[in-house]
């Protein structure tokens, strides 16, 4: 009991780790695709971050571009960066700093985004000046030629100073030069000019002189800005950031899951160890109980060979006694030498199940023309039917002395009713208190053969009878029996008269005849094959009938064990 | 097959070639569903607070997107401070509004809904008159499965609708997809002039413009006289002195970054349809195609660009206007 509580506890234990082991696993896979999301994301960023780097620089050197290549990345970048906020890690107070660089990262990418807008006015601006701002140099030389003013040597180094250094400012970047172009544009400004195509010209240079002394610096200052901003910086210290935190916090979740694995591997090992040791012990115990079972086998087979070599003696001893005991019951039943005297033919079945039984025939002759023939089947049959035999063998001879004393009637009926009465009070049958509760069914016939009559009783034993050329009948007698504790003593019997006229043939039988099982339905034998044989075999000679219905028997009975006493009396008057 | 082919081919000519003008797609997607929906929405005066105007009152759509009058008119009869940008390809520019207060085309829905000059509403008006009204009800179960009409889905719908306004297959775009004959020799040699001058340094991109902030008067300052044109007794246009007006004040930059340098500062607006957009420039001032191009070289570059450089300018840029959005075509526009 204590064992199993162990092995459920184990299983509980297991289960458990499992289920945590699986939940943990599961969260460990989480964590590995989110990583893996959110290293993409960053890839991104800084992917996007790269070409819009590529896409400014193009930009900048470029006359002219299209802008949407700029908008487009910025667009992108930010859409990164929004989602790259949603990722639910960032609301855990273990990756604080990783937010913290993603926001600084965004509030870099903000002001990079601000800058690059003014960036792409200003340098709109500067750009449409360095252009034009030569162009209008080489218009406005050529109209002052026309001018012939003193001064126009001075003006074409001016103007083709501006335009050097407006390249040379462009490509370099330096501001120092915007002190140069003040001066150019006081001493361009100070010119007076008559023609009104002059004036509009020196107006127009002198605008984007001043759009280029205005802006240039803030256009540098931009760019500078621009390129100061700490956006990639920040997206690479975020990248660290990301390694180290959730790297630490990857390897502290495999640290653990180690641990887990461990334990449940020492756990799973214990309880193998302890159900071999378990399984060794019971094993032993199993061994030992097995010996015990031969050892006890073997006593009880000594035992049962001393009980049956007993038994065998006892048996034999009973089976002498039984022996012995059908000796006497045979020599209790009538002799045959009469018989062939008062019957033209005659054949007798006396076969009981065991040695002796319950069934038993007396025939007795009064005179030389009078016969009673008697078929008693008592209560049950081997020994307690012997015995009722005997009880039954007492009362005929009381019966046949009072028939020679005259005290009783030559009738059937009467007999039968003496037999009840007188079993009964041997058997004490009448009182209460009786605890036998045995008889008899059987038939009673006399024959008187120069009056040429046959009477019959029977109690549940009928009588088969066929006249010369006419059919089988059968007398059933009443359907009570002798003896037994519910049997009414003053019950009359039917006396049935048969007159003889012509050779008849009659037939008792009792029902171990009647009643044995057989057949392919293991049905009972049936009065309607018993009555079946009488017709199909009457005319042959007795001894061939009883080989008949002795093999008739036999052949319906199969395997099937005898049911019953049997017996059988067949005769011709 | 030989369409796809040559689209292929001619995608892959675009996207080779080093024009600072990108061709508008042939297939942008929008879900048409919604864009149906939202189609009818543009065009409802329940989004205005008096139930005068629609979207449509000033992106009218038969006139390349835009209104005919300088500056629209919002509820009671209030002048905005602004002519009306074009709604066609608007889903192409990197913010909206010429000052580019709003990111995407959500917000500026959103912003011209609650705009007290214009429509004047707010989202809990919006829901109470759609969703008394049995026909919106019907349409927008079918299209979000809502028994509710919300603000979110109105906005969506009519983001989807002007997602489908895009206007390809213009002669200037078909020149860029390898067409060399697309364009006529004047108008090819407007789109030189067009980059000679500097324009395309603003003009650039899928919209030809739309992708930058530039101030207005780089060069020479522009001064904002709104009726400067419309006073001419020449003028075609009604006197906008015969609407009341409240406001005068110009919506740039300034106003959202207050920077200084923001004054005057715009979103360049598209040159895609120029030639059906009119009248020009923020104030809507201008009339003619003609008259823009001077204006603006005068006050962005400082020169006086001739009348035969900006007839063919103007050439050039009568090419960038496109097919009427399939969309409107299939609905029965």
């Amino acid at each position: 009991m204590k064992s199993n509580t162990n092995i459920v506890l184990s299983i509980a234990i297991l289960t458990f780790l499992l289920i945590v082991l699986t939940l943990f696993t599961h969260k460990l896979e989480h964590e590995i695709k989110d990583n893996q999301s959110f290293l993409r994301e960053i890839f991104d960023i800084k992917q996007f971050s790269q070409e819009l780097e590529t896409e400014f620089l193009k930009t900048n050197f470029y006359l002219y571009h299209n802008y949407d290549t700029i908008q487009s990345n910025i667009k992108s970048l930010n859409s990164q960066i929004s989602r790259i906020k949603r990722f639910d890690r960032l609301n855990n107070k273990e990756f604080g700093e990783l937010k913290r660089s993603i926001l600084k990262f965004e509030k870099e990418f903000i002001r990079k985004e601000k800058l690059i807008d003014r960036f792409l006015t200003v340098n709109t601006t500067v750009k449409n000046a360095v252009n034009y701002i030569p162009n209008i140099a080489v218009q406005f030389f050529s109209a002052l030629d026309s001018d012939k003013i003193e001064r126009n040597r001075e003006l074409f180094h001016i103007l083709s100073q501006i335009s050097s250094m407006l390249l040379l400012a462009k490509n370099s970047l330096d501001i120092d030069f915007i002190s140069k172009f003040k001066e150019h544009r006081l001493t361009i400004g100070s010119c007076n000019f008559r023609t009104d195509e002059v004036q509009e010209l020196q107006k127009v240079l002198l605008l984007n002189l001043t759009v280029i002394i205005e802006q240039f610096p803030v256009y540098v200052e931009l760019l500078k800005e621009i390129e100061n901003t700490k956006s990639a910086e920040t997206i690479k210290k975020t990248k660290e950031i990301f390694f180290s935190s959730s790297m630490k916090k990857m390897q502290e979740r495999i640290w653990w899951l180690t641990i887990l694995l461990n334990v449940m591997f020492f756990i799973v090992l214990g309880v193998i160890v302890y159900l071999l040791l378990k399984v060794d012990k019971e094993n032993r115990n199993l061994k030992k109980l097995h010996q015990d079972i031969e050892k006890l086998n073997e006593s009880l087979e000594q035992k049962v060979f001393q009980r049956t070599e007993k038994l065998q003696e006892i048996n034999s001893h009973i089976t002498d006694s039984i022996q012995y005991a059908s000796l006497i019951q045979k020599a209790i039943i009538s002799e045959h030498h009469h018989l062939s005297k008062h019957f033209e033919d005659f054949f007798i079945i006396w076969n009981p199940r065991d040695i002796v039984g319950g069934d038993i025939y007396f025939i007795e002759e009064l005179n030389d023309n009078e016969l009673i023939v008697m078929v008693i089947d008592s209560t049950g049959h081997g020994v307690p039917g012997a015995f009722v035999t005997m009880l039954v063998k007492a009362v005929e001879r009381q019966i046949f002395s009072d028939l020679d004393r005259g005290k009783i009637d030559k009738s059937t009926s009467k007999m039968l009713s003496y037999f009840n009465r007188e079993i009964k009070n041997l058997l004490k049958q009448n009182s209460s208190k009786s605890k036998s509760n045995v008889g008899f069914d059987g038939a009673i016939v006399y024959i008187n053969r120069e009056e040429k009559i046959l009477k019959y009783s029977g109690a549940s034993t009928p009588l088969f009878y066929k006249e010369r050329g006419k059919d089988l009948k059968m007398l059933k007698g009443d359907k009570k029996s002798i003896g037994y504790r519910e049997s009414d003593e003053s019950f009359e019997f039917k006396e049935e008269v048969i007159k003889i006229e012509n050779p008849t043939d009659f037939y008792l039988t009792t029902d171990g005849y009647i009643d044995q099982l057989g057949g392919s339905k293991e049905f009972p034998f049936g009065k309607k094959r018993f009555k079946s044989i009488i017709e199909k075999y009457y005319d042959m000679p007795f001894s061939k009938q009883r080989e008949i219905f002795v093999t008739e028997f036999d052949a319906y009975r199969r395997s099937n064990s005898q049911v019953d006493d049997v017996t059988v009396i067949g005769f011709k008057v | 097959m030989i369409k796809i082919i040559t689209i292929y081919i001619l995608i892959l000519t675009a996207l080779n070639s080093n024009e600072p003008i990108s061709p508008i797609p042939l297939k942008v997607d929008f879900d048409k569903e919604k864009a149906k929906l939202g189609y009818y929405l543009f065009n409802e005066l329940k989004l205005s607070r008096d139930k005068t105007v629609s979207c449509s009152t000033c992106h009218l759509l038969g006139a390349g997107g835009a209104d005919v009058t300088p500056k629209s008119f919002g509820i009671y009869r209030t002048k905005t401070a602004m002519n009306t940008p074009t709604v066609l390809n608007s889903m192409f520019n990197f913010r909206q509004f010429w000052n580019g207060r709003a990111k995407d085309l959500r917000q500026q829905a959103v912003d011209v809904i609650h705009n007290p000059r214009e429509m004047g509403m707010n989202v809990t008006l919006v829901e109470q008159r759609l969703n008394l009204d049995e026909f919106y009800k019907r349409l927008f179960k079918d299209t979000y499965k809502k028994s509710f009409v919300h603000f979110d889905d109105v906005i969506d719908a009519i983001v989807e609708f002007e997602k489908s306004l895009f206007t390809p297959n213009s002669r200037f775009d078909n020149y860029l997809r390898g067409y060399k004959e697309a364009l006529s020799k004047e108008e090819l040699e407007g789109y030189k002039l067009f980059k000679i001058f500097g324009c395309i340094m603003c003009h650039n991109g899928i919209n030809v413009g739309g992708n930058s902030y530039q101030k207005m008067g780089t060069v020479i300052p522009f001064t904002n006289d709104e009726n400067k044109h419309f006073n001419d007794n020449n003028s075609s246009r009604p006197n906008s002195g015969a609407y009341t007006t409240d406001m005068h004040h110009s919506e740039d930059r300034f106003q959202i970054t207050g920077k200084v340098y923001d004054k005057n500062v715009y979103k360049v607006p598209s040159l895609r349809n120029i030639e059906l957009t009119a009248p020009y420039l923020h104030t809507g001032e201008l009339l003619t195609l003609k008259e823009m191009i001077v204006d603006m070289g005068y006050h962005n570059l400082g020169v006086h660009i001739g009348d035969e450089d900006s007839s063919k300018i103007e050439a050039f840029l009568k090419t960038l206007t496109g097919e009427t959005p399939k969309f409107l075509r299939d609905f029965g526009n």
